[in-house]
């Protein structure tokens, strides 16, 4: 009865897609014409000691997929035909799984762990293989560790697959045992150690009933430390995962064993190699994580109750425990400045500083600020970097006004720092952690302002200058203005930047054309900046705003102009005019927002809208949908005006609208038809026909991405709102496909998103009470 | 030792797989790199698809053979079948999609019970979008499994070649390794353009070591 599988399964790992596909095809149709034929073939090729070791794993892959899958339907579907699978064949599986567990194959023992879990998972709860576990839990006493280690995997996977509630709590109790004694230290045999600590991790949920059990914690508990300090490094990285799921999973049961817990983890990030000790630190950034949740939910709760009460760890720790993250930051690796995502212990530990300064606030700025200014004016690039990164790290949490007057006293030896020190990784963090000194603490509600009449000039002359320098530290420095200018969005008629506006515009213009401004994002974090500088100004510059329309509108033109370009180059100009076409957009609005300025907008329209209409030509994405927003604000702006283009945007609008493939351009159309009915008011109505048709077809579409769903119910609530009576003729199919969409609410709850566009269209309707003019239909 | 199955090439080849949910640009990322060409159009993957991807480094050529997976279930073909012998992998998501990151672990358990111990990259896609769901500071997985995480944009190419670096460096054991321009020139030269390549490396070193000239202005005294 059972097929010769090994060759198909070895040519289902061909890199050939035709070789592959083949395989693949015959083991489906033995699949579908003879399941337990299928199923017995497998784990007889997994069992199999004289076949290749990747026609076995295979094999028992395939065996484990046919039992599970992670769409819950599609999953209850493969248990039932498993339940229902002829008793011999299943026998049959089954004892070729557990006679794996014994092979001495690495491979086909774990894949065998695999398999078997999932069948535990589906048969223990019908109280089904009662023996299972008895049998594993026998296997333990066994002599061979090989055998040992597989049934510890075993278990670990079964824990994860069923709920303790299945199983008899004395057998829940004898697997915890089992596991912990693999963990321990009179397990000579590394692997079985490794196993077992693996396998508590994945028992920890599990283990609830034996975490409420004051004894029974402290064992698991004392073998789980122990086993962090096991000479196999391997073994100690996982034995310190167990803690860091511990800590999130059993927050409210660590009092007893913090002290405990804290020695083992300094021990670790001071003299264990990095696996470990990225671990260990990770332990206290999720205990920051479990306090902050803790805390918050503790503040947003009227009755200051919480489900769990805070034990302030990080607090009590907070002595011992920032020196230790301290020290971390010295242990910078070389060019780590040059990658951004670089993960490694100084940015872990840096990483975990501002969690804890999240969850402390105040109390850690006297522990870190000797640390920052013993290092920051030492030979060793490492220390003075630390320094600053340790500075940057801990600016979120603690008050502004505890913070103010220690980032007044830095401030100018930060800034010197920033053009002068010799080291680019010194520059680079120094210019991050003046972007955060902005970020927080910069603003007009801020009671000591760190940026006043005396420093204002010499900080923009300082981060103008640093805009000149190597890309990722002129990135950062951009940043830092960017931050700088959005401290002053709210500083009322007059801001200290407008004598400096001109010269800020020029500085980030000329950095948009660095030859090296591609690199580490350089130029689009100067375009963000300027879009910043521009959004936050005030009236006082509205004069050179309208200059800078001309300016960034020949940059625009140049850039269509541009001729027989590279594919490379191609990407490139089309990131840059979308960059462009966003700049565009805030100067739209600033402008548009002043009536003694508007009227500048209506006179360039036409360049304008000529040059965009060359945009949506070029037919990229991304400065597609920038267009279509920098449109949409000008409709805005101008009002009225603007129907003179409607026109010729039309035939864009309905093209975008029938997008469905590019989603994101389509639901930009979608709100910027908003923008539009907003602006033009009656004078939309010509056009209502197509578009009204459009939004109907797209929102009964089943190919159209489902986000795009809600702004299409908030779209046809602003034409209604346009519009007015006129929408009459559109009522019966709105309201029709409103039903429909409810109906699919009342069938699919916990969908928000998809309802917000209904609420908001019933809210407009509301407020033009046509809905009075429905009860009349 | 060449692997079992895997096309024989004169120098170093690793299996890199692939996975994540389905529509979180997978393929696009992996054909961005095969053509340069960004895909709009969503075509879910059919089972797997096998792409040669070709880096020219410090230390010589490497090549990954990339194993596109299916992140749509139902198209999943074998499924976690297609790790075996992975070498390296990329777990994707879409940061504009929070249930793709909430089935992070999922795909990150699946892989660690076929491969163990391979360098494994996160990255969070789509970066460019406005709208993204999961923010940067929202991402943390990373941290529980000593990942690398990097946010990419399969669209823009912003940091599209940081995970083959990065594996790339994990693989040779080499931190310092780094990706050169392909030489046009024939292999016998090869040779000479990487003995310039270190002479120019140590003149960068020697460069970069020198203090900046002072700067005269006397505010900064």
């Amino acid at each position: 009865m059972a097929m010769e599988v090994t060759q198909v399964l070895l040519s289902a790992q061909s890199i050939d897609g035709n070789v592959r596909k083949h395989a693949e095809d015959s083991l489906r149709q033995f699949q579908e014409q003879n399941l337990p034929g299928f199923l017995v073939s497998l784990s007889g090729e997994l069992a199999s000691e004289d076949k290749p070791v990747d026609s076995r794993k295979l094999a028992g892959l395939i065996l484990k997929n046919a039992l599970d899958a992670k769409d819950e339907n599609r999953k209850q579907e493969l248990v039932q035909r498993w339940l229902s699978l002829d008793p011999v064949a299943k026998t049959q599986v089954k004892s070729c799984l557990l006679q794996t567990l014994s092979s001495l194959v690495p491979d086909a023992r774990s894949t065998a762990t695999q398999v078997i879990a999932k069948v535990a998972g589906i048969e223990l709860p019908q109280k089904q293989w009662p023996e299972l576990i008895g049998s594993l839990l026998s296997n333990i006493h066994q002599v061979p560790t090989h055998v040992k280690q597989a049934t510890l995997e075993t278990l670990g996977y079964l824990c994860e697959e069923v709920s303790p509630q299945v199983v008899d709590q004395d057998q829940v109790n004898k697997i915890l045992t089992a596991v912990v004694q693999g963990m321990n230290a009179s397990e000579g045999n590394n692997d079985v150690r490794l196993a077992a600590t693996r396998a508590l991790y994945n028992a920890l949920g599990f283990a609830q009933a034996n975490f409420s059990n004051d004894m029974e914690r402290d064992y698991i508990m004392r073998v789980v430390c122990e086993t962090t300090v096991c000479p196999e490094l391997k073994i100690r990285q996982a034995a310190f995962e167990c803690l860091v799921s511990i800590a999130a999973m059993y927050y409210e049961k660590l009092a007893p064993y913090i002290q405990d817990i804290y020695n083992i983890t300094a021990k670790a990030v001071r003299v264990d190699e990095e696996p470990v000790a990225l671990q260990a630190i990770e332990f206290w950034s999720t205990i920051c994580d479990e306090e902050t949740d803790i805390l918050e939910e503790y503040m947003g709760d009227s009755n200051g109750d919480s489900d769990i009460p805070c034990f302030y760890f990080i607090k009590q720790a907070l002595p011992a425990l920032i020196p230790l993250l301290l020290e971390t930051l010295l242990k910078q690796e070389e060019d780590q400045d040059l990658d951004e995502g670089a993960w490694n212990i100084a940015m872990a530990g840096g990483t975990c500083l501002g969690l804890v300064a999240r969850t402390v606030g105040d109390d850690i700025v006297p522990l870190v600020m000797p640390f920052i200014e013993e290092n920051i004016t030492k030979p060793d690039w490492r220390q003075r970097e630390a320094a600053s990164y340790a500075f940057g790290s801990i600016l979120e949490g603690p008050s502004p006004d505890k913070l103010a007057p220690l980032v007044n006293h830095a401030l100018p030896f930060m800034l010197s720092a920033l053009v002068k020190d010799p080291n680019n990784h010194v520059k680079d963090t120094t210019a991050w952690t003046l972007g955060r000194m902005f970020e927080f603490l910069h603003s007009s509600i801020v009671g000591t302002p760190i940026i006043n009449e005396g420093n204002c000039q010499q900080i923009i002359t300082v981060l103008l200058q640093s805009m000149k320098d190597v890309p990722n530290v002129a990135e950062k420095a951009c940043g830092a203005l960017y931050f700088l200018a959005q401290g002053y969005e709210d500083v009322g008629p007059t801001s200290p930047l407008t004598p400096l506006f001109q010269e800020i515009v020029q500085s980030l213009l000329t950095v948009t054309h660095r030859e090296d401004a591609t690199e580490s994002r350089l130029r689009t974090a100067a375009y963000e900046t300027l879009n910043e500088v521009v959004r936050c100004s005030t009236d006082e510059t509205a004069t050179l705003v309208v200059q800078l329309v001309s300016v960034i509108m020949m940059e625009l033109h140049k850039c269509l102009e541009a001729q027989n370009l590279s594919s490379d180059e191609r990407e490139k100009r089309s990131e840059l005019i979308g960059l462009l076409c966003g700049c565009m957009q805030v100067i739209i609005q600033k402008l548009g927002s002043l009536d003694s300025t508007k009227y500048v907008l209506v006179q360039y329209s036409d360049q304008i809208m000529r040059l965009f209409f060359r945009v949506f030509a070029c037919r990229n994405a991304t400065a597609h949908e920038e267009a279509m927003l920098a449109i949409g604000a000008l409709a805005y702006s101008i009002g009225q005006e603007f129907s003179n283009y409607m026109p010729e945007f039309y035939k864009f609008l309905e093209m975008d609208l029938q997008n469905f493939e590019e989603y994101q351009v389509c639901a930009v159309t979608v709100g910027v038809i908003g923008d539009i009915c907003r602006a033009l008011e009656l004078k939309i109505l010509p056009y209502c026909d197509g578009i009204m048709t459009q939004l109907l077809k797209n929102l009964s579409s089943d190919n159209l991405h489902r986000s795009v769903k809600p702004p299409l119910f908030s779209c046809i609530g602003d034409i209604a709102l346009a519009i007015g009576d006129n929408f009459n003729k559109y009522l019966m199919y709105a309201m029709n496909t409103l039903q429909l969409a409810a109906e699919m609410y009342a069938h699919t709850s916990g969908f928000d998103d998809e309802m917000t566009g209904v609420y908001q269209f019933f809210e407009k309707w509301d407020i033009r009470g046509i809905f009075c003019d429905f009860s009349r239909v | 030792m060449a692997l079992p199955n895997q096309q024989t090439v004169d120098y170093p080849s690793f299996k890199l797989v692939i996975v994540g949910d389905g529509g979180t640009g997978k393929t696009t990322f992996v054909k961005r790199h095969l053509t340069g060409e960004f895909e709009k159009k969503y075509e879910p993957t059919i089972g797997v698809e096998v792409h040669p991807l070709d880096f020219f480094t410090n230390c010589g050529k490497i090549r990954f053979y990339c194993w596109d997976t299916a992140g749509q279930e139902k198209f999943g073909g074998l499924r976690d079948g297609y790790y075996i012998h992975g070498q390296c992998a990329i777990i994707m998501f879409d940061v504009t999609a929070r249930l793709t990151y909430k089935n992070v672990p999922t795909w990150h358990r699946d892989l660690c019970r076929v491969c163990e111990n391979i360098p494994i990259v996160l990255c969070g896609n789509k970066v460019d979008v406005k709208n993204r769901q999961v923010k940067a500071k929202q991402v943390t997985f990373h941290r529980k499994k000593n990942l690398q995480y990097y946010e990419i944009s399969a669209k823009s190419n912003y940091n599209f070649e940081k995970p083959f670096l990065y594996l790339a460096r994990k693989l040779a054991g080499d931190p310092n390794l780094h990706f050169v321009e392909s030489p046009a020139l024939a292999p016998p030269e090869v040779l000479i353009d990487l003995a310039a390549q270190q002479q120019h490396e140590a003149e960068l070193l020697a460069a970069a070591s020198q203090p900046l000239p002072d700067d005269d202005d006397e505010s900064f005294e």
